[in-house]
């Protein structure tokens, strides 16, 4: 049994961006509390409280990453045939991904546990809340596969995050009472308990096996296929509610001679099922959602103190654009046998690729930086600060895309991952001292630079696609 | 010494007629056509299957028939070994009956050939000479 | 009940409206080399998931060497080896990792088994598995499923993406390992002329039921075409057992029948004063006869 188990934990750690994840995670565990607990000494408090900020960001953003690597190892273990037919394979996985998912939680505590009671200028409430949050949400990931309904629930899981992260009074809510504690400590344990279980018992006919075949597999369509039955049935239920026109069903033909824009809408009409159920999800939520905002939104940092949520803003939609026409791409080498020349298709969805960033860095902008700012303090929408903060991060956003793009000639997620990690590190650190928000003209610099050096990588993408091979 | 199960044998695995019934007519081909001599042995049914690339249990399955109708004999530790008296086996009539087909084919041929049929006949009495002179 | 690796008693499947499999039987003895025929999408590979536990049939009852699939014993699942048609393998584990890590799963695993093997089906162990090809990466499972030298093999489309020089190489190990000891092998395949060489029984699933099911000796003797050149008057009709198609041509009927028996010739000859030419008919045409 124990040398199953050792060879589940290689199994795990032999994926070197799990190992890395894991790794770094670890370090600024352990380094942040050792830091918290030294430097205290002998450091000037203003760095302190800015290094103190870094450590809690860094966290925040690999335990984003690190449940989500190792939900996709567990459902990779779990949702195939070798469950069922190898001998103590079960018990040992679950068990060794277990150990990983405990000494998360363990090594993640390391740095919020204790700090309340001596340092009441580190975030120690807020990371309990943030932790709690990370557990659950860890859970669900695993439990829905939501990899298989892309962008919808993995927006709505970076929000919940950020938006839970950020509601000083829920998290002071969560963290004030003993019983709320111990209630969240129980049902954590219980739906542990209950995915373990359930996992135990996983076998294909079980309604959530389609979900949990996760991406990339090379059969991947058939099962997803089955997955996105339910979110299609949804849409239409919901279409027949509201009396939405049935959409033609036919897609209006390719033609070379419409311009480039018409050209590239045409690729959208086959991979919009996820953006037209997040839109009317969307739709749904939104007079709940200017409700909250009116009355809770004042105590909640993340919609009252700035929208200086740029991960949200800048790095979400450029990973909901590439997860949604992930898949897509494994038919490229379909398409270009297609009467079209190479470059045009090279650069009809490359085109598409930007219209879709636009929209979705739209929506996110809308739904989180304009809207709330609506509702709670509409001064701020007419500062040119206001709006120079989006521009800089929408400039970021297709820097980052094109860069991707370049990069992404290695079709794997994990490389992408490991490049949004890098990426998001680079960047935030310009920007997590909400108290040293950068000025209009840097921000207008900052913007062109990051333009500029988008379509020098856009440039460059593009050739390197035109010639790539399929 | 033991031949190889492939000079002895030419399976073809796609034919109508399966596998172990041609294993069966070609080791009465052998015999007859003097390829092997009685009190000789077969190659094993393993060293068949190997060779041929086929599932030992049909080889198994012809040796078996064979031996059954008298043509070979197993002996423990050796393998199969072909009988003295396969000839006096079978009834007259039943080898009679063997032979019509290829007869059949013989004369179906000789009108297709535009042949005489008496020069045809000559020429098979010519082969039986030459055969008993052997 | 202790001879037979396999039993199938009654099993029904169905996924929503659709019926997969109704009512089906099938046994396999062990020490056989059993192929499974069938159309695509007739359910080979919904009987094979349901046999391994995989999948639960609505009803009905399956034995695999003498153990309930549903919930195989682990004893039982080291008798076991599956090689599905497609494998979901660990994209980043080399080859060599990836047969260390199913090897520490089973008590008993042969090492030198596995090597030869590799070296002699061209497989490099430092090679990523994300990165091989399908035909590579195919032969990489059966590899793991033979490592443990289990009792029971059972194959889906196991050679679909080799070459006919990989294909060969595969039923030899498999003609080695059935010779050796006593190793029940189940398979499904399109390519008849491999089971023509390998298999010594047969089943033929159709509609959900099994057409047949027994040697491939004798369903190559019982599944024929008869001939029947028209040089007199054919009566107006004729009554034969077991008949798939009769087809009218110019020169006389072809007529296809699955019961064939020596007597049934002369029988149609005697009743009917005709002649009647029979053709043996090899496993891709009593496929496709069986199949109309």
């Amino acid at each position: 049994m124990i040398k199953k188990v050792k060879h589940a934990l290689w199994l795990h750690l032999y994926d070197p961006v799990f190992t890395i994840l894991f790794g770094l995670f670890i370090f600024v565990s352990v380094g942040g509390r050792i830091f918290a607990d030294v430097a205290f000494k002998f450091i000037p408090r203003k760095f302190y409280i800015m290094a103190g900020d870094d450590i809690c960001t860094l966290l925040i953003v690999l335990g984003l990453w690190f449940p989500f690597v190792l939900g996709v190892h567990i459902k990779r273990q779990f949702a195939n045939h070798r469950a069922s037919l190898l001998p103590g394979y079960r018990s040992s996985h679950m068990f060794a991904s277990f150990l990983f998912f405990v000494a998360f939680l363990s090594f993640g505590s390391l740095v919020t546990v204790g700090f309340q009671a001596q340092y009441d200028f580190f975030p120690g409430t807020i990371f309990w809340g943030v932790y709690v949050s990370f557990w659950l949400m860890t859970i669900l990931v695993v439990c829905l596969g939501y990899l298989s309904i892309t962008s919808l629930l993995y927006v709505a899981y970076i929000v919940g995050i950020l938006v839970l992260a950020n509601n000083q009074g829920l998290v002071s809510f969560l963290s004030s009472s003993l019983t709320i504690n111990v209630f969240i400590a129980m049902l954590t344990g219980l739906l542990v308990l209950l995915l373990g279980w359930r996992l135990l018992k996983l076998k294909e006919d079980h309604a959530e096996y389609p979900y949990l075949i996760s991406w990339p597999q090379k059969d991947l369509i058939q099962n997803q296929l089955r997955a996105r039955e339910v979110p299609s049935l949804l849409i239409s239920r919901l279409k027949e509610f509201f009396h939405i026109k049935k959409g033609t069903a036919a897609i209006p033909p390719y033609s070379g001679r419409n311009n480039l824009w018409t050209r590239a809408r045409h690729w959208d009409h086959m991979e919009l099922a996820e953006l037209k159920a997040l839109g009317i999800v969307v739709l749904l939520i939104l007079p709940l959602y200017i409700l909250y905002l009116k009355n809770f939104g004042a105590t909640n940092n993340f919609f009252n103190k700035t929208y200086t949520n740029f991960l949200l803003f800048s790095v979400a939609p450029v990973l909901i654009v590439i997860t949604a026409n992930y898949n897509k791409m494994s038919y490229w080498g379909f398409d270009l046998l297609k009467p079209i020349l190479r470059h045009n298709f090279i650069g009809e969805h490359g085109v598409s690729l930007m219209i879709n960033l636009v929209l979705d860095w739209a929506v996110l902008g809308f739904l989180f930086a304009v809207l709330p700012k609506l509702v709670l303090d509409v001064t701020v929408l007419r500062t040119l600060h206001f709006w120079t903060y989006l521009l800089l991060t929408l400039s970021f956003a297709f820097c980052f895309l094109a860069w991707i793009s370049v990069m992404g000639r290695i079709v794997n997620p994990k490389a992408i991952i490991g490049h949004g990690l890098f990426f998001s590190f680079m960047t935030t650190s310009q920007f997590m001292h909400a108290s040293t928000m950068p000025t209009v003209p840097i921000m207008l610099f900052n913007s062109f630079v990051y333009f500029a050096c988008g379509v020098v990588l856009t440039r460059v993408a593009y050739r390197r696609w035109c010639d790539a091979e399929f | 010494m033991q031949s190889k199960a492939k000079f002895y044998f030419t399976i073809a695995t796609t034919s109508g007629v399966p596998i172990y019934r041609q294993i069966i007519d070609q080791v009465k081909t052998l015999i007859a056509t003097g390829k092997i001599e009685p009190e000789n042995f077969l190659p094993s049914v393993r060293q068949v299957a190997a060779e041929l690339e086929i599932n030992p249990m049909t080889v198994s399955k012809a040796y078996s028939i064979l031996e059954r109708e008298g043509i070979l004999e197993s002996v423990r530790g050796k393998g199969m070994r072909i009988n003295q008296s396969t000839e006096a086996k079978e009834d007259l009539q039943e080898r009679e009956k063997a032979i019509l087909p290829l007869l059949r084919e013989v004369v179906v041929r000789t009108s297709q050939l535009s042949l005489n049929p008496k020069r045809v006949i000559e020429m098979i009495e010519s082969l039986w000479k030459e055969k008993n002179d052997e | 009940m202790n001879n037979l690796a396999l039993n199938i008693k009654n099993i029904s499947k169905s996924f929503g409206t659709k019926t997969i499999l109704d009512q089906l039987s099938l046994s396999v003895p062990k020490g056989s080399v059993f192929g499974l025929l069938g159309k695509n999408g007739a359910g080979k590979t919904t009987l094979i998931k349901c046999a391994l536990g995989l999948m639960k049939p609505q009803s009905g009852e399956i034995t695999v060497l003498s153990d309930n699939p549903w919930i195989f014993r682990e004893a039982t699942k080291e008798k076991l080896g599956y090689v599905p048609q497609t494998e979901r393998l660990y994209p980043w584990l080399t080859v060599r990792q990836l047969i260390h890590y199913t090897a520490s799963f089973y008590s008993h695993w042969n090492e030198d088994l596995v090597n030869g093997l590799i070296t002699d089906w061209e497989l490099n162990p430092e090679d990523r598995v994300g990165l091989l090809s399908e035909g590579q990466a195919q032969k990489l499972s059966i590899i793991l499923a033979l490592g443990h030298e289990p009792e029971l093999l059972v194959f889906d489309e196991p050679v679909a993406s080799l070459d006919p020089a990989a294909r060969r190489q595969f039923l030899k190990t498999i003609l080695q390992i059935v010779s050796d000891k006593k190793v029940t092998v189940f398979f499904s395949t399109h390519i008849t002329s491999d089971l023509e060489r390998v298999a010594d029984r047969v089943a033929v699933l159709k509609n959900g039921k099994i057409d047949f099911c027994g040697e491939l000796d004798d369903l190559k003797d019982a599944v024929k075409r008869l001939r029947i050149p028209k040089i007199d008057q054919l009566p107006d009709r004729m009554t034969i057992n077991g008949l798939i198609y009769c087809e009218e041509e110019p020169d006389g009927l072809i007529i296809a029948v699955r019961d064939f028996r020596e007597e049934m010739k002369r029988h149609i000859e005697n009743t009917w004063n005709v002649t009647v030419e029979v053709e043996d008919l090899n496993l891709e045409e009593i496929f496709l006869e069986l199949n109309r």
